[in-house]
């Protein structure tokens, strides 16, 4: 994983699985904590006590396809690289929370990366779920919401390729003037 | 152009592709265009599916191929990320392995568009996750 992008695009995909209906990703930087914040949260299946306990062990999933589970154990590895943390949390039938926090500045910190690209793929392929996205820094914050989106566009779907990638433009431009890339 | 930075900067956009979308529409059902799912797990993702995927999107819209590109998850096959599996209609989906954007443009070229079949496909036994009844 090169980009904290990336850990949105796989954390989502676990929420999509879940069976949400809407997930919320939250990122916020901040310079006076040097730290930066994302946070995923869905309304899914959420998990028992003892399927959290072992989630970041990687050796450790609920699939059957295969032995091992990654998604996690790679994220907090890479939040405590940089001096930062990992919580989970989550309540079975109501949904999960995951909150990665990174040091800002620190060297082995990844690039935020392509978050507009990640959340309108997200959202062109499961455009039944709301993919919220919260983006605060101090130079302002910025919300999207695919299902607001799409009710805009009244009837033509988010997939038809002249709207995602405007959508993608929209979205990188706003992160952009405040300063979260 | 102006950079779009608001929805009502998408209006323009809307408006117009409403009239266009409906004749498109009517005229295609998801399974009379190619479909092609990236799958997108944590292997695949590590494995560069984001870029194979942002490519396809690019490079079919280019070709202008009738198409849907869409991701989904693990589908067991990691040592071979990233996977894509292609459905031409009325045909069975096939699955490739190991699918860079040098890959993905051979796909495209070969058997999307000249249906000849190009090396990386995973096994003939392949069936659709949700409805797993392969005998082991």
């Amino acid at each position: 994983m090169k980009q904290i992008s990336l850990h949105i695009l796989d954390i989502a995909e676990n929420s999509v699985r879940a069976g949400a209906s809407q997930i919320i990703v939250i990122l916020e930087m901040d310079k006076t904590s040097d730290t930066l914040r994302l946070e995923i949260t869905d309304n899914g299946s959420g998990m028992e006590k003892e399927t959290i306990d072992r989630i970041t062990d990687p050796f450790f999933t609920t699939r059957t396809t295969r032995k091992v589970g990654l998604g996690l154990p790679l994220l907090k590895h890479h939040a405590e690289t940089t001096g930062g943390s990992l919580l989970l949390e989550s309540f079975p039938g109501k949904g999960t929370r995951v909150v990665a926090m990174f040091g800002l500045n620190h060297v082995d910190r990844q690039p935020v990366g392509d978050v507009a690209g990640v959340l309108v793929n997200l959202a062109i392929s499961s455009p039944e779920i709301d993919f919220i996205l919260d983006a605060k820094s101090d130079k302002g914050d910025y919300h999207f919401s695919s299902r607001e989106t799409a009710s805009f566009f009244e009837g033509v779907p988010l997939s038809s390729p002249e709207v995602a990638e405007a959508l993608k433009e929209m979205i990188s431009e706003n992160l952009k003037e405040i300063d979260i890339v | 152009m102006t950079k779009i930075k608001t929805l009502d900067d998408l209006r323009k956009l809307r408006d117009q592709l409403k009239t266009d979308i409906t004749i498109r529409e009517s005229a295609e059902h998801p399974d009379s265009v190619v479909q092609v799912r990236v799958a997108m797990s944590t292997c695949g993702i590590s494995a560069g599916a984001k870029t194979v995927m942002d490519f396809f999107i690019a490079e079919l819209k280019k070709r202008q191929v009738k198409s849907v590109v869409a991701q989904t998850g693990c589908m067991g096959y990691c040592y071979a990320e990233p996977t894509v599996e292609v459905r031409l209609p009325g045909q069975e989906p096939i699955v490739f392995g190991h699918v860079d954007t040098r890959k993905a443009d051979e796909i495209i070229e070969s058997y999307i568009l000249n249906h000849r079949l190009v090396d990386g496909i995973i096994p003939v036994n392949y069936k659709l996750v949700e409805n797993d009844n392969r005998r082991i």
